[in-house]
């Protein structure tokens, strides 16, 4: 057995008993496409088994420096082996009959997010760490059997990638299999915003196996041809895909006696890197992009505004803070001060993408910037619905920042104000709410060009059903008297 | 420029061999696996030669295991810790994880 532990993992104890049944754990239900391998839960680890054949390679992964280096550099998720009781089989997989050989110990991200959550820099920067991986992977003989960014996590501002038994050893003459899963969850999503300035994020949220060459091929114009990487990428893979689909010739037997052999792959992952590496999203303005440059309220204001904030957020540890509507995240910067983790979230992806621009460079440890509408919420996706998650099942605050939204979501997005505050306190999350009045020019501004059905924004009602929900424990008045700050404890919470 | 020899490339590739009958084994992967011929830059060109010299043997019926053997041994990407031996491996099924 693999001795090797990188995870500073006290051993776990599992029971005496020689056969643990997997009844016994809660399983990730995402986690079941590997049939090698399974994540799985106990008592706030996350746990994966490995069968006979995942755990040989997971042997020879370790005796490799590239593992131990991209490791050390956070780049890999901090995996450690489980001590288990001698005599196998130790633990036995009673939904398919699977034996595992080792268990694996990895440290648990902050919070789970998705691709169709993450701004045109994340995912590129993603994808660039998935070809280092694999270059790095080849150069040892070892290749990435697959290429999912939702084999991607984040650390804050660090990608980091997580499905470790993904490392096996390089077949003889086998082509890259993960190359169109690449392409069809990476590159042409990439492809997508910075040739075609299309989101990506719609797409991937509705098809989890991304774009198919052929689909991309009909986006492109006689112009893009001649862009970086469609000619040979997205056309040439669309025609080779239809031509070959049908073929009865064993192609891996084919390319493997033609003497196929790893340089080639190696080419086709470098230039991926230059190609990858050069795009750039030019989009320079959007609706929300500007907003600070045109704040409706004075510097004062503005302090006054930060040091509220500011002095809730020093008031006591918080472990998970969401900011919903966090602009340039000036005040997920204030939360982040005396929190673990902050989620911070923004309709915008222009905005999100230049937060995660400014966090990166600073290497921020835990702010995780997301696109995130909160009157569309990501749903449950995938196989039953439990694959992919919607967000309130990956990370609950403990305390959430709505500040200058609320006259948005119920005046632009038509929620009714009292449901929007019934969902605010079925987080049972403690709360920063700002109640922007009437007589505020932004409010006036959503208002001009509409019929006004909005009777329930009123500043009475807002207090009504927030005191029906939250303890209200300080409230203030911004100097010009349109904009009010709430503080509240969810009834439930307390 | 570069691009263009790409370009010419895989499209010799796809003129040369004729896509075979249908009625077959579905397999969404074999383009882009043969993509990669072309992708692999100039490596890729011999193996593309040799490729259809086997299949020209083929058409005469010389096509044997020794040419087979030799391909495996010429690689220069072999070494101990490489697996050479595919065929008792189950089919990868792409996948993503958590």
């Amino acid at each position: 057995m693999v001795s090797y532990t990188a995870l500073d993992a006290t051993p776990i104890s599992f029971s005496p008993r020689p056969i643990i049944s997997m009844a016994d754990f809660p399983f990730e239900p995402g986690s079941f496409r590997d049939r090698t391998s399974r994540v799985f839960y106990r008592d706030g680890t996350v746990l994966r088994g490995l069968n006979a054949q995942a755990a040989q390679e997971w042997e020879v992964l370790t005796s490799k420096p590239f593992f131990r280096q991209f490791m050390a550099a956070g780049k890999l998720v901090q995996t450690g082996q489980v001590e288990l009781p001698a005599s196998p089989p130790f633990i036995q997989d009673d939904s398919w009959d699977e034996q595992w050989s080792v268990v694996l110990n990895h440290q648990p991200i902050p919070v789970i997010s998705y691709p169709y959550e993450w701004s045109f820099s994340m995912l590129q920067d993603a994808a660039l760490l998935t070809l280092e991986l694999q270059d790095a992977a080849l150069h040892a003989d070892m290749t990435l059997k697959d290429a999912t960014p939702f084999n991607i996590q984040w650390s804050g501002s660090q990608p980091v990638f997580i499905d470790i038994p993904s490392f096996e050893r390089l077949r003889l003459g086998e082509p890259w299999v993960g190359y169109r899963q690449f392409c069809q969850l990476f590159l042409y999503p990439l492809f997508l915003q910075a040739y075609k300035d299309v989101p990506f994020q719609p797409w991937l949220r509705g098809n989890l196996e991304g774009i198919e060459p052929a689909q991309c091929a009909q986006l492109m114009s006689f112009r893009d041809m001649f862009r970086p990487g469609v000619l040979s990428h997205v056309v040439l893979q669309a025609k080779a895909q239809s031509s070959y689909a049908q073929t009865e010739r064993n192609l891996k037997h084919d390319l493997r006696q033609a003497g196929f052999h790893k340089a080639l792959i190696q080419a086709n992952v470098s230039r991926l890197q230059k190609q990858v590496a050069k795009l750039t999203w030019q989009q320079t303005r959007s609706t929300w992009s500007d907003y600070t440059e045109a704040l409706p309220y004075t510097e004062s204001e503005q302090h006054h505004k930060a040091d509220f904030v500011r002095r809730i957020t020093h008031s006591q540890p918080w472990k998970l803070v969401w900011d919903l509507g966090c602009n340039t995240g000036m005040f997920s910067r204030i939360a982040a001060e005396n929190a673990n983790y902050v989620l911070a979230m923004d309709i915008d992806a222009l905005v999100i993408e230049r937060f995660y621009c400014a966090l990166k460079q600073e290497h921020s440890p835990n702010i995780l910037p997301l696109i995130s509408n909160v009157a569309d919420p990501v749903p449950n996706l995938g196989w039953r619905g439990l694959e992919r998650k919607a967000l309130v099942e990956r990370g609950k605050p403990d305390l959430t920042l709505c500040l200058a939204l609320l006259h948005h979501v119920v005046i632009s997005a038509h929620i009714p104000l009292g449901e929007f505050i019934t969902w605010l306190a079925s987080l049972n999350t403690a709360l920063v709410i700002e109640f922007v009045t009437r007589d505020d020019p932004m409010v006036q501004a959503l208002l001009r060009h509409k019929a006004d059905h909005y009777a329930d924004y009123d500043s009475q009602y807002f207090e009504r059903c927030l005191a029906d929900t939250f303890e209200i424990e300080q409230r203030e008045t911004l100097q010009s008297g349109t904009r009010r700050l709430y503080y509240g404890r969810s009834k439930r919470q307390a | 420029m570069q691009k263009a020899a790409y370009g010419t490339l895989l499209f010799l590739l796809l003129s040369l061999v004729e896509p075979s009958a249908a009625f077959a084994y579905l397999d969404p992967g074999s383009g882009s696996m043969l993509l990669q011929l072309v992708l692999g830059g100039l490596a890729g060109l011999a193996v593309i030669a040799k490729l259809y010299w086997h299949r020209l043997l083929g058409l005469f019926g010389m096509n044997s295991d020794q040419e087979q053997s030799e391909a495996e041994t010429d690689s220069a990407s072999v070494t101990t810790s490489t697996i050479s031996e595919p065929s008792d491996r189950p089919q990868q099924i792409q996948r993503e994880q958590t």
